[in-house]
């Protein structure tokens, strides 16, 4: 198409020069940060292993199953490859999830202040871990009894999948989801479900009042093998499925009108994300209990220094979350050892002053 | 499905180990290998009570760390604290290269015990029972668990004395006062305690009522019920510092001040630990929680 | 090769309420068909129903295509939409914005240089790295424009020789007059390119100087239809609006001129 609008043009011909250079540069920008949070990620996840409590003489793990099978070795062995291996393996998945499907919902909503538990899935997560925190002996034995010391993972993550489910058919009306409804319906359950929760408080003991109080706070200390053989099918399935997502999401940041003319089946990006974003979620949230402020803190750090490009976003997302979780679970393990503080606290404390730094810092609505 | 679980779980550590063994190598260069050498006696100990009797026992050496319940004898608190009791950080007990772990019941998470064991450090599980049967048989454990079942003993023989002497007077005790324990009191609302707590063994032992038998544990009570259960005596925990103030605060309110103990007065406050540890100090607690009720009655007040 | 974008006894309506009543019309590829009427006459709703973002009945073809049964991307590949005003929840460059539009993927080189080209023909390529959130409602309706039209260039394939399809809701109602008619002039160019231009539009003096077919809907009915002289004339624009309107010719070309009576008049 040539269409001549020449008398439009020739006044603002004096800005063009250099043009092509930082329009390529956004692009370039953003494909630098992504190597440089890998490598980031990277760095973390050996500073983490490497980092402990215990001062593990690493060098003499080079071997594998080394030699002198004396009692330190052993005990080396087991704090490398069953405490700090699974914790960083699953900060690296819950930090990544909770920060891909935060963007990933913020998109959805057209909201930055989205985040996971919007779709219902930590309350339905909170009052299903509840349940057998606090009946898991009497009232659900028999089903503690099958489930082990996953009781509380595995009802965590079908309660928020309930939840979510709920939420969502209450949301939709003649194949069409209304993004308000389910908002506003997600604040009635989510009170449905605290009171649900509450209710269960009442009849809580002492101790099991302390467990439901740590599994608020979240943590990474229940790491295991098993948990990760479990969670990273739907983490890893969920975040890979959501990444096919970029240019719808990217579209909706039009509205859910222009993004149907610019050709997005919008109803199935709403089913597909907030399907990947609910298991992902409610996996997280099984294995490590509530960490808040990942979810809303990464996708807005990132909008601000790489652009609100979902292409780039969405990986950045993954990476950046992944690390900073990694860095505050290495934090909550060392920093008053023996003991361990939880992590949600240690995301709280630094992500709350973190954020509200740049809202004062940026100009403007919601700090962009 | 477990073991097929676990073995996967064993390739993928397999798998993983190499990756991550070389990996380490670069960053080893940074560290100064320097563990200490894995001492054969050194004990972790989970539970106020399980330290307390430790203690008692004197075998206090051989403590390397402590849960952050255990905060008696003051001596106690100079060890490493590990977290609370069922929080425990895996690591942080393993930082501690404990040749074995003496926990009461109830502590964990599991998933830090299952580590634990892993690791084949030697946990011994002390049982939690609110009687006096149930502190002897803790005693004798944890005198089991530290190969000094001798001295347990003796210890044991000693408090059973000393709980069947209370025993006795319980018998001979004309009235046994309805005693209310309130475990908190927040913004107006009363925190009490049911049946099969601590609280409630420590009265059964001291020879009193539990005003409150409708529930189990800790539970909050409405202002109708306290007016029904009807408290001779409000007994607290003591939280250290202003007694004077607390009191007043506490005996002002509307709900406690109708009551038969809001009205004279009757009000006692105890260590929590002392009061409801159930440890080697249980029956010392016993007395005094008889000996202070019934100086509030004008009785005399006996020691053990 | 003529394209028709026909509609017959469509009707939509939104609970009890029914928004339009019955309405059949065809319009030609190669022409500018303009819709106009009264606030609440059902202009929007008509667009809505033959890009086939709402649910109608009656049939809807655009070319050969049923657009009750066409995919969200079918139809991307026929037609564009500009919307009155575009709002982004998130922060992107203009750029990023013109992007939106380039759904068929290609090099990455190809489709910057499309996307400037697309940025120049509505005087928007000075602007191309800033962000679009700091424009004026004016220039993001132009950018807006841009990305309509890479839409139609990515979508114009070999094999494809369907004409394409603009729908534009009250393009000008932002802008100054130099880019009215900027805007209108791209229009008429893809027009004269042998597109299809369907447009709601207000002001009926760049109505008459720019559409070769008029719709006037009055209360969700089509009650009048044909050529410039046809429709925008005194009696239908009166019925129209409701309102007594004068429409005179000005000299040169004899295109009509509308003014609309004040009441007091």
């Amino acid at each position: 198409m040539t269409i001549g609008v020449s008398d439009s043009t020739s006044h603002q011909s004096d800005n063009q020069m250099g043009l092509s250079l930082p329009l390529w540069s956004r692009d370039v920008r953003a494909r630098f940060a992504i190597l440089l949070l890998t490598a980031a990620l990277a760095v973390t996840c050996l500073w983490s292993l490497a980092t402990g409590p215990i001062e593990i003489p690493l060098t003499a793990l080079w071997a594998p199953n080394s030699q002198s099978a004396s009692a330190e070795a052993m005990r080396n062995e087991i704090v490398l490859y069953d405490i700090r291996l699974p914790r960083v393996v699953l900060g690296a998945l819950v930090g990544g999830a909770l920060a891909i499907s935060g963007a990933v919902l913020q998109g959805l909503f057209r909201n930055p202040l989205a985040d996971p538990g919007i779709v219902g899935v930590s309350a339905g997560a909170g009052l299903g871990a509840a349940s057998f925190i606090v009946l898991g002996t009497t009232t659900l034995a028999p089903i503690t009894a099958i489930l082990g010391i996953y009781a509380v993972p595995v009802a965590a993550f079908v309660g928020g999948l309930a939840t979510t489910y709920l939420l969502y058919r209450i949301g939709t009306r003649g194949g069409i989801t209304s993004i308000a409804t389910l908002l506003l319906a997600g604040i009635a359950l989510g009170a449905l479900t605290g009171a649900a929760t509450g209710l269960l408080v009442n009849v809580a003991d002492d101790q099991q009042l302390r467990d439901l109080n740590f599994w608020g706070l979240g943590s990474l200390a229940g790491a295991s093998w098993e948990k990760i053989l479990a969670a990273a099918p739907l983490i890893g399935g969920s975040m890979i499925a959501v990444l096919f997502l970029t240019r719808g999401l990217n579209a909706l940041m039009m509205g859910e009108a222009a993004a149907f003319h610019v050709g997005i089946k919008v109803q199935r990006l709403k089913n597909i994300a907030i399907i990947c974003v609910a298991a992902a979620t409610g996996a997280s949230v099984a294995v490590s209990g509530g960490i808040g402020f990942v979810g809303i803190v990464v996708p807005h750090l990132l909008r601000l220094t790489i652009g609100a490009d979902y292409r780039y976003l969405l990986p950045a997302s993954g990476l950046l979350g992944a690390s900073l979780l990694i860095l505050a679970d290495t934090v909550s393990r060392t920093i008053v050892a023996p003991a361990e503080l939880p992590i949600g606290i240690i995301t709280a404390v630094t992500g709350a002053p973190f954020f509200l730094w740049i809202l004062l810092r940026k100009k403007g609505p919601m700090g962009f | 499905m477990t073991t097929h679980c676990f073995q996967l779980c064993t390739v993928i550590r397999q798998s993983i180990r190499l990756f991550v063994a070389g990996s380490l190598s670069a960053v080893a260069l940074f560290h100064t290998a320097s563990a200490e050498p894995l001492a054969a006696d050194r004990i972790v100990s989970i539970g106020g009570a399980v330290t307390e009797i430790i203690y008692a026992l004197g075998e206090e050496h051989r403590l390397v760390g402590r849960d952050t319940t255990s905060s008696y004898p003051p001596a106690a608190e100079s060890l490493p604290d590990v977290g609370y009791m069922r929080a425990l950080s895996p690591e942080g007990v393993l930082s501690l290269s404990p040749s074995r772990i003496i926990m009461v019941e109830g502590s964990g998470p599991p998933e830090a015990l299952q580590v634990l064991r892993e690791a084949d450090i030697p946990i011994s599980d002390v049982p939690e029972t609110y009687s006096a049967e149930g502190v002897l048989e803790k005693i004798r454990v944890v005198g089991a668990a530290l190969g000094a079942s001798e001295k347990a003993e003796v210890l044991a023989d000693k408090l059973r004395a000393d709980f069947e002497l209370l025993a006795t007077t319980r018998n001979a005790a004309s009235a046994s006062p309805r005693v209310l324990f309130v475990l908190s009191v927040r913004g107006g609302r009363v925190l009490a305690s049911g049946t099969g707590t601590a609280a409630n063994g420590i009265l059964a032992l001291a020879g009193m009522t539990n005003a409150i038998t409708e529930f189990e544990g800790y539970k909050q009570l409405s202002d109708e019920a306290i007016l029904t259960a009807a408290p001779d005596i409000i007994l607290m925990m003591d939280r250290g510092g202003d007694h004077g103030g607390a009191t007043a605060e506490i005996l002002a309110l509307p709900t406690l001040a109708a009551t038969p103990a809001g009205r004279s007065g009757h009000l006692v406050q105890m260590n929590g630990l002392l009061l409801l540890g159930f440890g080697p100090r249980t029956a010392e607690a016993a007395w005094e929680l008889k000996n202070r009720v019934e100086k509030l009655f004008g009785g005399k007040g006996e020691t053990l | 090769m003529t394209h028709k974008l026909s509609f017959k006894s469509l009707s939509v309506s939104i609970g009890n309420h029914r928004i339009l009543h019955n309405v059949s019309g065809n319009c030609l590829s190669g022409t500018v068909t303009a819709v106009i009427g009264a606030n609440g006459a059902g202009k929007s709703t008509l667009l809505k129903a033959l890009t086939g973002e709402i649910a109608y009945l009656g049939t809807v073809r655009l070319g050969e295509l049923n657009v009750a049964a066409c995919s969200p991307i079918l139809l991307a590949l026929h037609r564009g939409v500009l919307p009155q005003q575009t709002s982004l929840a998130f922060p992107l460059s203009v750029d990023e914005v013109v992007r939106l539009g380039q759904i068929v993927p290609a090099d990455e080189l190809v489709l910057q240089t499309r996307r400037l080209a697309a940025l120049e023909k509505v005087g928007m390529q000075a602007f191309v790295t800033r962000q679009y959130h700091d424009l004026s409602g004016g220039e993001q309706q132009r950018v807006q424009m841009a990305r309509v039209l890479a839409q139609m260039e990515t979508a114009c394939d070999p094999f494809n020789e369907n004409p394409k399809w603009l729908f534009l809701d009250e393009p000008v109602s932002s802008l100054d007059i130099r880019h009215q008619i900027q805007i209108m002039n791209i229009a008429r160019e893809f027009a004269n390119r042998g597109g299809g231009v369907f447009a709601i539009m207000h002001d009926l003096n760049l109505t008459a100087h720019y559409a070769d077919q008029v719709l006037v809907l009055k209360g969700g009915q089509l009650i009048a239809s044909g050529s410039v002289s046809e429709t925008v004339e005194s009696n239908v624009l009166s019925e129209a609006y409701d309102h007594p309107v004068l429409v005179n010719r000005t000299p040169p070309s004899e295109v009509p001129f509308v003014l609309p009576l004040a009441s007091h008049a």
